[in-house]
């Protein structure tokens, strides 16, 4: 029997052994899952003998899931303030709009969605940090920390390689301290030990002070992405810089760093992405982002015992959110190159 | 007799126990074309490095219109703007266009306007015969046009010398000649070249005076003619 036909054979017999597990996985989470019930309404149906997928704690909880605790009257703001981000998103990875002003851009429209998730003025409730929940916070916590953290590991990337003594020493401790300790107790530090130390008058925001943890954390390894860039730009062209009369800082900011920049965009969305999912950490220190909103969804009241659906859910959340991470990081890699 | 532009008295460089360059003194005067002949390994590179601050040399004398370089961050940066240098590899800026790798230096350092370094770089780019590829990155030119815009890039800083490490070596024989009437269209202009090559031709071409470079030894020094004769 010739080789092709025999492995023709085995695709097809594997194929015949997977349809029922394939008709078994559609007939739990299609045919037999219950989509809705009445508002409010009880579970029964979903605990009744013979149902599938309970869809139906995601139709009742889905706003709790998404939002965590923020008022429910006032979630049209949070949701506000998503599709800020995301567009901002959206709108700075076009080739054509890296100018300076981007910069400003994204601050201010970062500030902006922090101000429409606070209230306080323009008549908007006030909504303290600690009822922040679920996507909202995902996005705040990673677009702030990273925005807070990009120019602080370029600051790092070449203050290891600086001949001053005293900036490599700091750089280095800092990079490799950061480095050295798991995320979770750089938070607990953050987030428990800080306030032990400073006068209660002093302590910053919670969350605050879990943004600063974690863009300490993403300088200290993106440092490393980005000293890997600069290190990758060949020598000639820091010598042609210097030969061409610029001193060394416009060396470093002009002809160094835009093209270490430009070899490191696959590494940084990796970054980006790995620290974009560790934003579920901050569970563990009181918040509820997405993953520990749908974890409390399901912990007490009538869904207890749904975790498969709610956890689906969130699953397919991040995959759509880090899908669209990683095509935008591909598209600005495209964007990048330097052909005319 | 007028001073040399640019003058070295007994330098010496090592690379750790590599004895570089030893004693070389040399005198290079203003207009003046001169070819640094050697084979490969011989020190040619690391003389001009020295000269615009590259490399340090660790004893001896060097002065470049009227700067001694001694280590000083301040007067390397003097002697720079006097410098042109043209690399090799040319080294040209990936990231950034040929207008813009020629216009980069002239306003950062010199503090020319954008419309002033443009208007400059043109004029450079126009005189090698590429500027119909001002808007173009680096990476759609070819070997001979990236030459031609790292001399133009290296020009528009309007250096006193002008320097250039092998500007044959990355190009075929035909492009060579073509070099060649662009070094000599420069140096008519009054500007002092110095052409590091081991091409023989191409240094005899340049008709001006020749000096060759054995073991970081520079071993004599002659009129091309002189030269070409034996």
């Amino acid at each position: 029997m010739p080789r092709d036909t025999g492995r023709r054979a085995a695709i097809a017999i594997a194929c015949a052994l997977a349809l029922p597990l394939v008709w078994l996985a559609a007939r739990w989470a299609v045919v037999d899952a219950v989509w809705t019930v009445a508002p409010g309404g009880s579970s029964a149906a979903c605990r009744a003998p013979g149902a599938g997928a309970c869809w139906a704690v995601i139709a009742d909880r889905h706003r709790f899931i998404l939002f965590g605790a923020y008022p429910a009257g006032e979630q049209w703001r949070a949701a506000a303030a998503c599709l800020l981000l995301a567009a901002a998103y959206a709108v700075a990875i076009a080739r054509a709009r890296w100018t300076p002003g981007l910069l400003g851009m994204w601050v201010g429209v970062q500030a902006a969605a922090i101000l429409l998730m606070a209230g306080g003025l323009a008549g908007l409730p006030v909504v303290p940090a600690e009822d922040w929940g679920g996507m909202p916070l995902t996005f705040v916590i990673a677009t702030a920390s990273f925005t807070l953290a990009i120019p602080a590991a370029i600051l790092l990337a070449f203050g290891r390689r600086s001949s001053l003594p005293a900036v490599r020493v700091f750089s280095t401790a800092f990079i490799e301290l950061v480095r050295g300790v798991p995320l979770v107790t750089l938070l607990f530090l953050g987030s428990i030990l800080v306030p032990l130390c400073l006068p209660p008058h002093l302590v910053p925001d919670k969350l605050l002070r879990i943004v600063v943890t974690f863009a300490l954390a993403v300088a200290a390894y993106q440092a490393e992405v980005v000293g890997g860039g600069i290190d990758g730009v060949p020598r000639g062209q820091r010598e042609a810089a210097a030969a061409l009369g610029l001193p060394p800082w416009r060396t470093a900011a002009l002809v160094v760093l835009p093209q270490a920049l430009r070899s490191t965009v696959p590494a940084t969305v990796n970054t980006f992405i790995a620290f974009f999912k560790d934003t579920t950490l901050v569970t563990i220190v009181g918040l509820f982002d997405l993953l520990g909103a749908a974890h409390a969804a399901i912990a007490d009241g009538p869904w207890v015992g749904f975790g498969v659906e709610v956890y689906l859910f969130a699953a397919a959340v991040y995959g759509l959110l880090c899908t669209a991470i990683a095509r935008g990081g591909t598209h600005i890699e495209r964007a990048a190159e330097w052909r005319a | 007799m007028t001073p040399a532009l640019v003058e070295l008295r007994r330098v010496n460089k090592w690379y750790g126990r590599y004895h570089a360059l030893r004693d070389v003194s040399l005198d290079v005067y203003a207009g003046e074309r001169l070819a640094i002949c050697g084979p490969s390994g011989s020190g040619k590179s690391t003389l001009i490095r020295c000269l615009n601050g590259l490399e340090c040399h660790q004893s001896g004398t060097i002065r470049v219109a009227d700067h001694t370089l001694d280590g000083d961050p301040a007067r390397i940066q003097a002697v720079r703007r006097d410098v042109g240098i043209v690399f090799q590899q040319f080294h040209l800026f990936p990231h950034l266009t040929v207008i813009e790798n020629c216009t980069l230096a002239p306003m950062r350092v010199r503090g020319l306007t954008a419309a002033q370094a443009a208007d400059a770089a043109f004029y450079y780019l126009d005189r090698v015969q590429v500027a119909d590829q001002a808007h173009k990155y680096p990476s759609a030119l070819s070997g001979g046009q990236q030459q031609r815009v790292a001399i133009a890039r290296a020009l528009a800083m309007s250096p006193k010398v002008l320097m250039l490490d092998e500007p044959t070596s990355a190009l075929d024989p035909a492009m060579a000649g073509e070099v060649l009437d662009l070094v000599h269209a420069i140096a008519d202009e009054g500007r002092t070249v110095l052409c590091v090559t081991h091409d023989m031709a191409f240094a005899r071409g340049l008709a001006g005076r020749v000096v060759l470079m054995n073991a970081g030894i520079l071993v004599e020094s002659n009129r091309a003619a002189a030269f070409a004769a034996r």
